[in-house]
């Protein structure tokens, strides 16, 4: 087998094993045509790239991802795209889960108020399911910074959490304060 | 993270994260295949020879300045001078401002004066931080929240926060209060509030020879230079992995990253399996020794 059907072998079978994970993070974050165009976008840095690819990817493909979506947001200048997005969009789940919409609002509104840095590091453990590893190679900090981060994260949303605290947040609230530091 | 504040998080999640199968079938899937792998060519490789380079390139020019705003410091109506030149301005093609630290250990009243004149209301703290991220922007912030400043990466690092920043793009849309953080250093029993690789330049295990080795193997060093460490090991699960936190040293595992959270308490990531030492294994650094 040749060099070329080699590398292209190897990187079809990261497209296949990667596609779903990368599309989840990038359809939570953007509608779907910016989606589709992000996906590509950063396949196709990852195919230009391949022989830097770490074995374990993923972690990689979405740091990628992210910032060629900040990169397309930069000249929309628009303000905070993924709370926007949380925002108007959710899965029917949620509202199961949370109770009400009030209840729900309340949790954008803290998710609202972390730096987008702590949001993202939030976000990637509890949606897209990274391990600190990962994490960290998709934020392009050490392991070690990204749990600092994380741990101040949670407070912090814990914290607003509560300062937001209504009648309806009590049991969002309850369940938060459970966490252990 | 535990299940509590999870659910919280996962209950918000966008419900076409989980549509990927639909929104893409296995037939679009392949075209955009197609269309990547018959387009460019890989590009070469980056040089890491270079990148390893920066940090320590990056210490050097913070330490010259340092030497250079002492002496001017020292000379005659030099605070006019330094308050001038604490923060050096350009506006790019885009209207946004590119504003960068030229003088990190510059008095915080100094750097704000510096916006101010620009005709920006930034307040400016400092916070501790692990030692190579001394002089280096930690987080930019606006009141509003818009991400209307934002950090000049500076290529591949091994900090948190803004990265090895030493400047901020401020956007033309900017407008109120915005707020910078610096990175100032810890006294002796203080957390940080940003820390690099304790294997970077200018962290304490920078050319120890801990990185990749035996947990057992390190521990004396540990001890002998004072540090204490909690471990943590990465654990698979399926196909994917976990952190938790041991009792005790995993002496059989292996160092794979660690970072000081106070100046003599360090966090250690283990594995079972050995560290990749030639590995394109990102921000790790036993380089240049």
């Amino acid at each position: 087998m040749s060099r070329q059907a080699g590398d292209k072998e190897a990187f079809e079978r990261i497209h296949r094993q990667t596609f779903d994970r990368l599309a989840a993070y990038v359809l939570a974050r953007a509608d779907r045509d910016v989606a589709a165009d992000a996906i590509a976008r950063t396949y196709e840095i990852a195919w230009r790239r391949r022989a830097e690819l770490p074995r374990e990817p993923i972690g990689w493909l979405i740091g990628t991802a992210r910032r060629v979506l900040a990169d397309g947001r930069r000249s929309e200048r628009r303000r905070d795209a993924l709370v926007e997005r949380i925002a108007r969009t959710s899965s029917t789940s949620a509202e199961d889960h949370l109770g009400s919409l009030a209840r729900r609002d309340s949790a954008v509104r803290a998710l609202s108020r972390l730096t987008h840095n702590q949001r993202e590091a939030l976000l990637l453990i509890a949606w897209e399911g990274l391990s600190e590893k990962q994490a960290s190679a998709a934020l392009g900090c050490s392991r070690g910074a990204f749990a600092l981060r994380v741990h101040r994260a949670r407070k912090a949303f814990r914290r607003e959490l509560e300062r937001g605290e209504t009648d309806d947040v009590a049991p969002v609230r309850a369940a938060a304060t459970k966490e252990a530091t | 993270m535990t299940d509590s504040l999870t659910s919280v998080l996962e209950s918000l999640r966008p419900c076409e994260a989980a549509m990927s199968a639909e929104i893409f079938p296995a037939s679009r899937r392949e075209q955009m295949l197609a269309e990547i792998c018959a387009g460019a060519e890989p590009r070469r490789p980056v040089v890491r020879a270079r990148r390893r380079l920066l940090p320590a390139a990056a210490l050097a020019a913070t330490a010259l300045g340092l030497a250079v705003l002492l002496l001017v410091a020292g000379l005659p109506g030099a605070g006019t001078q330094r308050a001038s030149s604490a923060i050096a301005f350009r506006t790019a093609a885009d209207g946004d401002v590119i504003a960068t630290v030229e003088e990190p250990f510059a008095a915080q009243s100094q750097l704000e004066r510096a916006f101010a004149r620009r005709g920006f209301d930034i307040q400016v703290s400092l916070v501790p931080v692990s030692p190579s991220l001394v002089g280096t922007l930690v987080y930019a912030s606006e009141e509003d929240g818009a991400d209307s400043i934002q950090p000049l990466l500076r290529g591949p690092c091994l900090a948190g926060g803004a990265g090895c920043s030493v400047g901020v793009r401020i956007l033309s849309s900017f407008k109120g209060r915005g707020y910078i953080t610096l990175g100032r250093a810890a006294r002796a029993d203080e957390a940080y509030d940003s820390t690099a690789s304790a294997f970077a330049p200018g962290e304490p295990l920078h050319c120890s020879g801990l990185l990749g080795a035996r947990v057992g193997s390190a521990l004396p060093r540990l001890e002998r230079d004072r540090l204490r460490a909690q471990w943590r090991e990465e654990v698979s699960v399926g196909s994917s992995s976990r952190s938790r936190t041991l009792s005790a040293p995993p002496s059989g595992s292996y160092i794979w990253e660690a970072t000081l959270s106070t100046p003599d308490k360090l966090v250690v990531f283990t594995e079972p399996t050995p560290w990749p030492a030639d590995a394109r294994h990102g921000a790790h650094d036993n380089d240049g020794c």
